[in-house]
């Protein structure tokens, strides 16, 4: 099938230039959301203290510098030149350029989003199975109300809850931070542990949207599948209940679900910013906090398109891969329409 | 004859819908907080935001049901007073991604061609918006006030709702009721809206009250930073200040939390029910 692997490739370009406008317009309407913003950056550069004392000449001087007293549309073009360069500005606040802070910041995030979605995905895909075996069962009931209030709690919520019951009243976890006091300088094994022992309760507040999410999903796809016809013949086999539920059922289940997964991406970032809030977790979302409370302009667009593409790319990343692994998937025109 | 056609539609629709108990009493649950966002100052004599000398009162029966804040304001009135944010914040900004979704699908899935590729392209591009640091974004650059928060919300909620109405339309205008309509002359403004958009709208509202859900927890979670409007008192707001006293006054994180998670629950058992009792997908099966 040469003609199929051509249509894929050429699938995949497609996907590529239509995720191209999609940053190019969260670039330049972020952009002229904070250029037009009140407040003068430069205040925030020299602090309010040093904007009364300082020699209005010198103001002018760092404006010019910054770049700021330029027309708009020429910063937004330099703007954008930079970032087609890898440059993604310097922040103010933090004194070094916006990409390695981000990069700084980034492991402490995914360490906390990574540990979350596998946790997520295992016991929600394996609960979704256990309520489509017996569905509208008492079981069912039980996992179904169970998730729908995960699924309603909002993670900071949670979060406050997880610490008063676990870090507060029992006193099993601590109640934020990535490593303890006397871990400082530590390092190897008793570090990872330590800094594990901090994960635990900022990845279940993050992870428990997650996992209602999936699921409802593997639920409702479980369902739908097995009122198929080959999961008739393969009862008429005379095949195991497990070997039909989580070899031909869940197999055709899994897709749909890893889309709902990446569809649900900036949800799941957004809860990572509340959960690293209330856990005084140093990941990027905390960052990207502190640098809004500080008007550091460069940092928070910076760190916006950074989380933007991140989601984009991944969007895009799952979109293909699901091709790949469904052969189902057809990538000519006509799919759409029938779709 | 048409409205005897409706009240039948009706009948059966709650026939569907009351079904399942636990959406009954979650319908009844949010008209109970209606009632109680609309009667606030009759119920309670506290004003939400007056500080009082009474600091960190726990619960009790005499003075302070759900107990006091840092400041000595009662957290009850908080929690009846804060209804009034989430429930508006909620329903404006799903009513505000309904209308633009619905236009949107409406005309891409009608008029097809060049149109639906323009809508389309610029509906995956506001989907791929992550909505909730843009509207933190706004929020601290415009400011905080509800208007900007349902605004922004809004204006970034409707891709899903546009591509279901879209999709319905692209399916209905090829059905028999359709080309009969046009046969007898019907015109092309008065197709689209009375004879297709009737039987699009149960799919919108489904997904619109999925979407109050989404609102009432992104508008919580910006008040929780700090970025809810600083003249009102939210559920988000008491959840952030409970931050900071977590291990004196667990009643300050208690209340609030549980008001925003009842609601958002509320919405989405109902949002489920009408699913089930709407979808025409899963009635014919």
């Amino acid at each position: 099938m040469s003609s199929g692997a051509f249509s894929f490739s050429l699938y995949v370009a497609k996907r590529v230039f239509q995720a191209i406008p999609v940053i190019l317009a969260v670039v330049i309407v972020n952009f002229l959301l904070i250029t037009s913003a009140p407040g003068d950056p430069l205040l925030f550069y020299v602090g309010m203290e040093g904007m009364s004392t300082i020699d209005p000449a010198r103001l002018e001087i760092l404006r010019h510098e910054f770049g700021l007293d330029r027309p708009i549309w020429e910063q937004l073009l330099v703007y954008l030149v930079k970032i087609f360069q890898g440059d993604m500005g310097f922040s103010y606040s933090y004194g070094e350029p916006v990409a390695s802070v981000f990069l700084n910041h980034l492991p402490a995030t995914l360490m906390l989003m990574l540990g979350a979605t596998i946790l997520s995905s295992v016991i929600g895909v394996i609960l979704g199975v256990m309520a489509a075996r017996k569905p509208h069962s008492i079981a069912d009931y039980f996992l179904s109300l169970v998730s729908i209030i995960g699924y309603s709690m909002p993670t900071f919520f949670l979060a406050q809850l997880l610490v008063l019951l676990f870090a507060i009243n029992l006193r099993l976890f601590p109640v934020g931070g990535m490593t303890s006091g006397h871990a400082y300088g530590q390092s190897g094994v008793s570090l990872w542990i330590d800094t594990l022992w901090h994960l635990v309760l900022p990845m279940g507040s993050l992870a428990m949207w997650q996992l209602a999410l999936i699921q409802r999903q593997t639920r409702s796809k479980m369902l739908e599948i097995l009122r198929e016809d080959f999961i008739l013949t393969a009862w008429a086999k005379g095949l195991k209940e497990k070997i039909i539920l989580y070899r031909h059922a869940l197999r055709n289940a899994l897709l749909p679900i890893v889309t709902i997964v990446s569809m649900n991406l900036g949800f799941s970032f957004a809860g990572a910013l509340m959960t690293e809030t209330v856990f005084a977790w140093p990941g990027t979302g905390r960052v990207l906090y502190a640098g809004l409370l500080r008007r550091d302009y460069p940092l928070v667009l910076g760190l916006l398109i950074f989380i933007t593409i991140l989601i984009v790319a991944f969007t895009l990343i799952t979109d293909v891969l699901y091709g790949v692994l469904d052969p189902r998937v057809v990538y000519r025109k006509e799919a759409k329409e029938w779709k | 004859m048409e409205v005897r056609l409706l009240a039948k539609r009706v009948r059966e629709f709650w026939r569907r819908f009351s079904k399942s108990r636990i959406a009954v009493i979650s319908l009844s649950y949010l008209f109970f907080l209606v009632l109680v966002a609309i009667f606030a100052p009759y119920i309670t004599r506290y004003a939400p935001r007056e500080p009082s000398r009474d600091v960190l009162v726990p619960p009790n029966f005499q003075s302070h049901l759900f107990g006091t804040d840092d400041l000595g304001r009662d957290i009850l009135s908080g929690v009846l007073y804060g209804s009034r944010i989430s429930l508006t914040v909620g329903l404006a900004a799903a009513a505000v991604a309904m209308v633009i979704g619905t236009v949107v699908g409406a005309f891409s899935g009608f008029h097809g061609g060049w149109l639906d590729e323009l809508l389309m392209r610029i509906t995956e591009i506001v989907m791929a918006i992550p909505t909730f640091f843009f509207a933190l974004a706004v929020c601290v650059l415009v400011g905080p006030s509800i208007t900007n928060i349902v605004l922004i919300i809004g204006l970034l909620s409707w891709p899903s709702i546009a591509r279901l109405v879209r999709a319905e339309f692209m399916t209905l205008k090829g059905r028999e009721f359709v080309i009969a309509a046009r046969a007898v002359g019907v015109s092309t403004f008065s197709l689209a809206f009375t004879e297709i958009l009737p039987n699009a709208i149960p799919v919108a509202v489904i997904n619109t009250v999925l979407q109050v859900t989404r609102a009432v927890i992104l508008e919580a979670s910006l008040s929780f930073l700090g970025m809810g409007d600083p003249n009102l008192m939210s559920w988000g707001y008491m959840l952030q200040n409970a931050q900071f006293y977590l291990v004196r006054a667990w009643w300050m994180a208690v209340f609030p939390g549980i008001s925003i998670t009842s609601t958002a629950l509320a919405f989405n058992v109902c949002g489920d029910a009408l699913n089930e009792a709407l979808n025409p997908r899963l009635r014919e099966v």
